[in-house]
């Protein structure tokens, strides 16, 4: 049975993204990972420990890679764990572009534009807006993407925050 | 590419139509 944010069993709440190898490479995406928490943190709870799943045996080698200079740097084990790529749950609909779907006009475009809810939690352009909602990424790069979103400026002038 | 997909195309955001090929994942839980 899939878990569902109330009854999560032992699952995690956690991300999987896609990336073109060509455009960033797995090491890239360890570094931000790794900057981006507390590797040395006691998780409050299964739900949210922090992880890395592998996915095959080269992601698995990248990773211990970049375990080991963190472990020096902090001189005791990690405690983010490392752990096999199994299945992979989406959460439910309202938690997917959490932030985004408080945004009706450009939901009800998205809806337009994606009338299957999964290519909306898949489109680029969703998870991109739903950062600069959330307050990631700067007005800079924003202004910079914002034409490849499929909106009107105007239609985004009250996604941007921070 | 029919005229069929290229009109489904131009209905998505840019951003969306230029998603390459062979990509792979990464996942995570950051605590």
């Amino acid at each position: 049975m899939n878990p569902t944010y109330h009854s999560l069993g032992n699952h995690a709440e956690a991300i999987q993204i896609d990336f073109a190898p060509e455009e960033i490479d797995f090491a890239a995406i360890l570094d931000l990972i790794w900057t981006s928490h507390n590797p040395i943190g006691a998780a409050r709870s299964s739900q949210y420990k922090s992880a890395i799943w592998f996915a095959d045996d080269q992601q698995l080698t990248a990773i211990n890679q970049s375990v080991e200079p963190l472990k020096k740097k902090y001189e005791r084990d990690l405690t983010t764990e490392i752990l096999p790529l199994e299945t992979f749950f989406n959460a439910e609909d309202y938690h997917q572009k959490y932030v985004l779907q408080r945004h009706d006009s450009v939901l009800k475009q998205f809806k337009a534009y994606y009338p299957d809810f999964n290519d909306f939690v898949d489109s680029t352009a969703a998870a991109r807006l739903n950062g600069f909602a959330y307050g990631c990424g700067s007005r800079t790069l924003f202004k910079q993407e914002q034409s490849t979103y499929g909106f009107t400026p105007e239609s985004l002038a009250a996604v941007f925050r921070s | 590419m029919t005229n069929k997909q290229t009109a489904e195309m131009a209905a998505i955001p840019p951003i969306d139509r230029a998603i390459p090929e062979n990509l792979q994942t990464a996942t995570f839980a950051l605590g």
